[in-house]
């Protein structure tokens, strides 16, 4: 798989520092990180990225709104939600938002690298 | 302790409950050695060393409060950095997202089940509070309350039905030693 550039974006500084472990792990790198759905649009028009991890539940702008945002100005953005969320109603909100896919927390290192391998050759 | 049980506040707790076992057993591997449970009219909880509030709003609103012992704090910090390099000078902020990444994953886990085929129930960002303190019911919320016992200390779930998290924010949480 190629490196991808990926921009993590979670309120908890825990989750991203895991994050990024994981993806550096698999071959990928991160250059920058947000912590809110509003930081995480800033940063996409600077650094447009191969690849985004959106949390859902953050302060100041919720990963949902942050995607549908980020896919208004680039619609081709591949953008992962990572949540705690099962329902079926919040995953249909962040697909419809633009969302390629999404891996519920803890994440799971292996399933994270399949999403990321099906959406890159979507 | 007895008292008029609220059923929606009992359904609440007994889903957390499961998703609070799961985690903790399967994936934490912190087992559970003794659970204690109560609902009903009480006007006081006291928090422990730690403790994280959750709102979660839609069709049913409740606040969710994980207190834990400092000693169980230590435990899950030490679980949840393991080979991950943390500066010493971050620490604090890793305890503080330790205990709401662990509550926000449980309660993430119970909104399925909770939300049923209904509208989706939301969830606040996690408010993590340090020190002991105490929460005066609100006039007109239902309280249920969930003890564990591990081999690292105590620690319980609170549960309070229905308020929202400006409760909280505007006086809940009384006692000078909490640090919002």
């Amino acid at each position: 798989m190629i490196a991808l550039n990926v921009l993590v974006v979670d309120d908890s500084s825990l989750a991203i520092k895991k994050m990024e472990a994981m993806l550096l792990k698999m071959g990928h790198y991160v250059r920058h990180t947000a912590k809110s759905g509003a930081e995480a649009v800033t940063k996409y028009r600077y650094e447009i990225p191969d690849l985004v991890t959106m949390d859902i539940t953050m302060p100041d702008m919720d990963g949902i709104q942050a995607t549908a945002k980020i896919i208004t100005e680039f619609p081709d953005a591949k953008i992962i939600m990572v949540t705690s969320h099962g329902q079926e109603d919040m995953v249909r909100q962040a697909i419809k938002a633009g969302a390629r896919g999404y891996i519920l927390k803890p994440v799971d290192p292996d399933k994270l690298a399949a999403q990321i391998e099906a959406i890159i050759k979507l | 302790m007895n008292g008029k049980v609220d059923e929606v506040i009992v359904t609440i707790r007994n889903t957390v409950m499961s998703a609070t076992a799961a985690y903790f057993q399967n994936t934490l591997d912190i087992a559970f050695l003794s659970t204690e449970t109560y609902a009903g009219e009480i006007n006081m909880l006291e928090p422990r060393d730690m403790t994280t509030i959750i709102a979660i709003s839609g069709p049913v609103k409740a606040l969710i409060a994980f207190c834990f012992d400092e000693t169980v704090v230590s435990h899950l910090v030490e679980i949840e950095t393991a080979g991950l390099e943390i500066p010493g000078d971050e620490l604090n902020i890793y305890r503080h997202d330790v205990v709401a990444e662990i509550a926000n994953i449980i309660l993430g886990h119970s909104l399925k089940a909770l939300a049923g085929s209904g509208e989706a129930i939301a969830l606040s960002p996690p408010l993590v509070l340090e020190g002991k303190g105490s929460f005066r019911r609100p006039k007109g919320a239902n309280f249920a309350h969930v003890s564990y016992k591990t081999h690292y200390g105590y620690m319980d779930v609170d549960f309070i039905s229905p308020v929202d998290l400006g409760t909280v924010k505007s006086g809940l949480v009384i006692n000078s030693g909490v640090k919002l």
